[in-house]
């Protein structure tokens, strides 16, 4: 009977194994209705494709925690120049409110005239 | 990126179509070694996406369930064309998940069987070993991350945790696709390689207390 499953496998929708690519997207939902079909056709008679969608699984599960904890403990580049255009925009607000009410107590005061 | 999972050994056979007629044709008969060759073709698949959509909970009598709907859906003829057999099984595999989900979903909005809820919910939790498998590829991943360079890491981060797409991700960081592939690849062989290297790490241990 080992030998039916090994004959099987050949009938498959697609005649290949599935990549790390395919794998990725399968797994985070992003496969497209047609392409997650074939691929769990062929998952459903393909050890070696199963085995890769489990290690993977595991793979994808743990680079999701280990980048959820990095993105918490330090800033990513992305996060450090966003914080940094924050920071300047805010600066050159309170730059302008400051010299707005310096000019307006300079010249309400009369020391302007 | 198929030499990494060592895939390219494993040759797909070419067979010809006519192989699930011959089974659907068995099966439509009774024949009792052809329902045995079905089961074997499929039980295996079948037990990977129910085990992976609903958990361990009465997996074997899940399986059997499927099993049946298939062998007498076959019989009274409603699978048409016998060449689209794995999709047949597909498709029933995935409505018995969806019948599982939706009779677990009202049991909890009725309140009424709170305990096969119950029963189920306890037993997704993982095992011990599969938990510390878990914990020691968080620990390989954590590795892999903190080693790279900090570009690699926010491609890592961006794809994995903020699930950006590919094409957003090379766009505001300015990378080719083969530079995207290629941080990823390398990310997942480093993996690989630390995950094997804990492995034989903890098989080489000599036996204490013996």
């Amino acid at each position: 009977m080992g030998l039916a499953k090994a004959l099987y496998v050949g009938m498959s929708a697609i005649q290949r194994h599935m990549d790390m690519e395919e794998a990725e997207r399968y797994l985070m939902g992003w496969s497209p209705e047609e392409e997650a079909a074939v691929l769990e056709e062929h998952l459903l008679v393909c050890a070696s494709c199963r085995r890769h969608l489990s290690s993977t699984e595991l793979y994808v599960s743990s680079m999701s925690e280990a980048a959820a904890v990095s993105a918490r403990t330090r800033f990513t580049d992305y996060g450090n120049w966003q914080l940094l255009k924050l920071l300047a925009v805010a600066g050159s607000l309170a730059a302008l409110v400051l010299s707005g009410l310096l000019a307006a107590w300079y010249y309400g005061s009369g020391a302007g005239r | 990126m198929q030499a990494e999972t060592g895939q390219d050994a494993e040759v797909v056979p070419v067979v010809k179509e006519s192989s699930w007629s011959r089974l659907v044709d068995l099966v439509r008969a009774g024949d009792a070694a052809g329902i045995e060759e079905l089961y074997e073709v499929f039980s295996t698949g079948v037990r990977f996406f129910l085990w992976r959509q609903i958990g361990p909970q009465d997996l074997d009598d899940k399986v059997h369930d499927v099993f049946l709907i298939i062998t007498q859906s076959i019989q009274r003829g409603e699978l048409r064309e016998p060449d689209r057999l794995m999709g047949y099984v597909r498709t029933i595999v995935r409505r018995q998940v969806a019948a599982y989900i939706e009779l677990a979903v009202r049991s909890r909005r009725n309140h009424r069987s709170a305990e096969l809820l119950m029963g189920t919910l306890a037993d997704r939790h993982p095992d011990p070993e599969r938990t510390m498998i878990a914990q020691q590829s968080h620990e390989v991943a954590m590795r892999v991350l903190n080693g790279l360079p900090q570009r690699d890491r926010e491609v890592l981060v961006r794809f994995y945790l903020q699930e950006q797409g590919a094409e957003q991700i090379c766009r505001e960081l300015n990378l080719t696709e083969t530079q995207f592939r290629l941080i990823k690849s390398r990310a997942k062989a480093r993996y690989g390689k630390l995950g094997q290297m804990r492995l034989s790490r903890r098989t080489n241990l000599p036996e204490t207390g013996a």
